[in-house]
């Protein structure tokens, strides 16, 4: 019998009932994950949850009461519930599909052409993006639809008609027209940013495998844009499904109903107590539509590479397109037209009339003079854009983050990510800040919080997160992981290599995230009514309450007054931006100089 | 930039302003401006000496007590009548905030939850408040004036101070005011088909409302009931919102407004008082609601709440609202400019207040289901 080895003895250590894994520095840092992700299934997550429940319960707050499966069973066998749920599919992926096809058009105009007036696309989508659902719909509605309306004039002389003739008023065509145009410059804001870091070296590649311009758009650029638009294209479904002003304006003197004016109607149609069951019956088959949107999102993009941005010969120039460019450049002032002009007009026209839309009465400066003088008007502005700003930036930077976890980390927290990035959108627009208090009620941290900034600002991060991170999650897998891992490799730390590296290369589409972020945050209804206090007014919301008056001409002066601060803090964000990205790019060139000089001495001495 | 390509840059933004330009022309003004609003003139006593007296100790309680705010939960009112308050009572700022049904009681959930306590008083039409006062949301007020008991309702916490109505409104360069229709029958009189335009009752709301108060109760049911509902959708082009209604008549693209809000009207004709439209309110069967309001329970401000309460039905405070186109409900008080007083307005008989709470539901499924709602 012979006893251990000396080499056995030596490799011999006390067993831990931890593995490796799970001790020292590494269990701090999985402990404080395992909390991050707590707090983001209770944020995130747990609303939506409850509105699922909510369906099968019955009682004065949504997600409370007696379980019933009564409600529940009423809605489905209901066929004006599927008359609905169709209507608002077909509206849903009509708008998206055509939004998508013209905002990647005109993003690849801007970034991968040399068309004229390229640099002043982005500003002026940017700007288009801040017009009011309501008045572009109200200002599209005075040119299209009543038979006085302008283009209802010039159809009525062309074809001969009749003065009370509208050929075109509402209905599915004007439906599609006006909401199709209101989403173009999102989709245009979310591709800019990803088409802008394809490389120029992928096209002339396929060029010289003897492609044509167009089929390497089709065969190179547009697969590679994939996950980008992919996840675009679920986000803009669930806009048509939330959509709520322009179906109102333009599908229900038709008759066509859409989900989002159904669930409102659900919740209120009994006064003593509150349909949300049948509300939340509704919001399911949301649910389901946003979980097989992103269902084939991940199917479509699986585990394939996307990074366009590698190290060395990275070239995203654009290219000249001869003539080309005057039609593309003719294509994006139509859009333009669409999207903005023509209901901008309108509604500056509006904002002097005394009533809105009527100008056979005259005009007034009376709207501004009561907007002006109004006792919180500048408080509620200032107000807005201070939230407006915080509230996207905590979301532009919480979608980078879930992003780059996602992309760099295992699958547990890759599904957790892709989780809380999409739950928010399955909640009806109309129904979202019901569902976020109603869930944040019971929870001892968050119910104190109710009623303060610090919730409005947390709620704003959570209904706008999906949103930013669109945005963000396309140009985080362009990155090629190559370019961490060297700065890894030579000897930067996790944070340093995040800050240095990635976030400078992400940062197009951070700050577009950022934008379409804020300007959500500063359109939203629903959420400043129920998370804050009255004095904590939004200018949206107090524009909204007076076109609710009545008051349609000093509601627009307010709107338009808003528009405008937006412009000029934009404005000023987007100089300063600029003149960082210059120091930035200066202080890097005077260190690579720095360095090689250092490293020409060594090699002289 | 050579020849060639500034001929294209031209065309590529011409053809779009060519576009535009047709689009804004026929927008073009005709009138002469419009006239200033005529304002109205602030002034007068409150009440009787000894409700004065009393207000304004109470005033002087709720400054002492640092309450410096009311804060609604309802439909704001127009702005004059709020400053009427304000500049009788300048250390006190009335703040609405438009949270409405089951919105405003999901906040009061979440206040009481947290706290956080910051609505004083609800108001809104009377069905919604009186639901509230049943689950125990409003507190029992005693006022200091002397309201009638009739006014009052649920163990002393829901106050009824205000109504508002919904007529027809006419284009009077389209027709006159012989010509316009006057009763319901008239209404569906099919000579007006296509030339009525009403809001939707498919989206709910007031058109929903409206016209479910033609169907219950019976007797309502028995003079104008389903036969007037049908007959409506049969002649009516429907708009969006209620204020389309106002503006598409103002505008001329339809004669005729059925269901117009009588406060819309009242603020077009105070911005315009040259627009070209009458307000009428027909024989028998308007429609009105009936508004409602009562401080809440745990209001962070309920001596600054109660002197809100209670002025509103002063002389002063009912007065007001006449002059900002609201129907005062307490007796002697004149209806609002161009309008009969209640009791001559023949306004429709609605279901009792308790009863309206759940009475109204299933007559306004089937008038939104009449609507493809």
């Amino acid at each position: 019998m012979t006893g251990p080895s000396t080499k056995s003895l030596a490799a011999w250590t006390r067993p831990n009932s931890l593995p490796a894994t799970w001790r020292g520095s590494r269990l701090v840092g999985k402990i404080l994950m395992g909390l991050a992700v707590l707090v983001l299934i209770i944020l995130f997550l747990y609303p939506p949850l409850l509105m699922v429940m909510a369906a099968f319960r019955r009682g004065q707050l949504a997600g409370q009461g007696e379980w019933t499966l009564q409600p529940f069973l009423d809605t489905i066998t209901s066929p004006v519930t599927w008359v609905v749920t169709w209507n608002s599919i077909v509206l849903s992926l009509v708008v998206a599909i055509l939004g998508l096809a013209f905002g990647t058009f005109l993003a690849w105009v801007a970034v991968r052409t040399r068309t004229p007036m390229r640099r002043w696309m982005t500003p002026i989508m940017a700007v288009t993006l801040v017009i009011p659902s309501l008045f572009y719909g109200l200002g599209w509605y005075v040119t299209l639809a009543p038979p006085k309306a302008p283009v209802n004039q010039a159809l009525q002389g062309i074809f001969g008609l009749g003065p009370g003739d509208a050929p075109v008023s509402s209905g599915w065509g004007t439906l599609i027209f006006v909401v199709v145009g209101h989403v173009i410059p999102i989709a245009y804001l979310f591709m800019v940013g990803p088409m802008s870091r394809m490389d120029a070296a992928l096209d002339d590649a396929a060029r010289m495998s003897g492609a044509t311009r167009g089929s390497a758009f089709f065969t190179v650029t547009l697969p590679l844009l994939r996950p980008s638009m992919l996840g675009v294209l679920a986000l803009m479904t669930t806009y048509g499904m939330s959509a709520f002003e322009l179906p109102l304006l333009f599908g229900l003197p038709s008759g066509i109903h859409v989900f989002s004016t159904k669930v409102l109607n659900t919740i209120n149609e009994s006064e003593d107590l509150p349909n949300y069951a049948g509300a939340s019956t509704l919001a399911l088959i949301l649910v389901l539509l946003v979980v097989l949107l992103v269902a084939l999102r991940e199917r479509f993009v699986g585990n394939r590479r996307y990074s366009t941005i590698t190290g060395k010969g990275f070239r995203p120039e654009p290219k000249s397109y001869g003539r080309w460019q005057w039609a593309f450049l003719a294509v994006f002032v139509l859009v333009v037209l669409w999207s903005g002009v023509i209901p901008l007009v309108q509604m500056i026209l509006g904002s002097f009339e005394y009533i809105a839309g009527v100008a056979s009465l005259g005009f007034t400066t009376g709207n501004y003079e009561e907007v002006l003088t109004g006792r919180r008007t500048f408080q509620a502005l200032t107000f807005t854009l201070g939230i407006a700003a915080i509230g996207g930036f905590l979301a532009a930077a919480v979608a980078l983050l879930l992003s780059h976890t996602a992309v760099r980390s295992g699958r547990f927290v890759r599904v957790v990510a892709m989780l809380v990035s999409w739950a928010p959108v399955a909640i009806p627009g109309v129904l979202v800040g019901l569902a976020l208090l109603t869930a944040y009620m019971p929870i001892p941290g968050l119910q104190k919080l109710i009623g303060t900034p610090v919730m409005l600002v947390l709620g704003f991060i959570v209904v706008a997160t999906p949103i930013a991170t669109r945005a963000v999650e396309g140009g985080v897998l362009q990155l090629s992981a190559e370019l961490e891992e060297s700065a890894r490799i030579s000897g930067a730390s996790r944070a340093t290599t995040f800050f240095t590296v990635v976030f400078p290369l992400v940062l197009p589409s951070f700050l577009a995230g950022w934008f379409i972020a804020g300007i959500g945050i500063a359109g939203n209804l629903s959420l400043p009514v129920l998370l804050s206090t009255p004095t904590m007014r939004t200018a949206a919301v107090t524009a909204y309450d007076l076109y609710n008056q009545g008051r349609t001409g000093e509601s627009a002066a307010l709107f338009l007054l808003l528009m405008l601060a937006v412009a000029v803090v934009g404005g000023l964000a987007w100089l300063v931006s600029l003149g960082v990205i210059r120091l930035l790019k200066r202080t890097r060139v005077s260190r690579i100089e720095r360095a090689m000089s250092m490293k020409g001495s060594v090699l002289h001495a | 930039m050579r020849n060639s390509q500034r001929w294209l840059a031209t065309a590529a933004l011409a053809i779009p302003l060519v576009l535009v330009t047709a689009g804004c022309a026929s927008g073009a003004p005709e009138g002469d401006g419009g006239a200033a609003p005529g304002g109205s003139p602030y002034g007068g006593e409150v009440d009787s000496p000894e409700v004065e007296a009393a207000l304004d100790a109470l005033y002087q309680e709720a400054l002492a007590a640092g309450e410096d705010q009311v804060v609604v939960y309802g439909p704001p009112p127009p702005q004059d009548y709020l400053d009427a308050f304000m500049d009788r009572f300048p250390g006190i700022e009335i703040i609405y905030e438009q949270l409405q049904s089951q919105d405003r009681v999901t906040r009061l959930e979440a206040e009481k939850a947290s706290g956080n306590y910051a609505g004083d008083v609800a108001q809104d039409g009377r069905t919604p408040i009186v639901n509230m006062g049943l689950d125990g949301w409003c507190a029992a007020v005693d006022p200091i004036v002397d309201v009638p008991s009739d006014l009052i309702g649920i163990d002393g916490t829901v106050f009824y101070g205000q109504a508002t109505v919904f007529g027809v409104l006419i284009n009077t360069d389209l027709i006159s005011e012989e010509e316009a229709p006057k009763t319901w029958d008239e209404l569906i009189d099919p000579k007006w088909k296509g030339k009525e335009v009403m809001v939707s009752p498919a989206a709910g709301g007031a058109g929903a409302f409206a016209s479910a108060m033609l169907l219950t109760p019976q007797e309502n049911a028995d003079t104008w009931g389903m036969r007037i509902v049908e007959g409506l959708q049969a002649n009516v082009d429907t708009v969006a919102k209620d204020a389309q209604t106002v503006s598409s008549v103002v505008e001329g693209t339809y004669p005729i407004g059925v269901l117009a809000y009588y406060p819309y009207y009242f603020q077009t004709i105070k911005d315009v008082p040259n627009a070209p439209v009458q307000f009428i309110m027909l024989e028998e069967g308007n429609t009105w609601s009936k508004g409602a309001q009562c401080i809440i329970e745990n209001a962070p401000h309920p001596l600054a709440a109660e002197l809100w309460l209670n002025w509103t039905f002063t002389v002063e405070g009912q007065n007001m609202l006449a002059e900002t186109g609201t129907y005062p409900m307490m007796p002697g008080i004149p209806g609002p400019t161009g309008l009969p007083p209640a009791d001559e307005a023949g306004l429709i008989t609605l279901l009792s207040d308790e009863d309206s709470i759940t009475g109204y539901a299933d007559y306004v499924k089937q008038v939104q289901a009449l609507y493809g709602g």
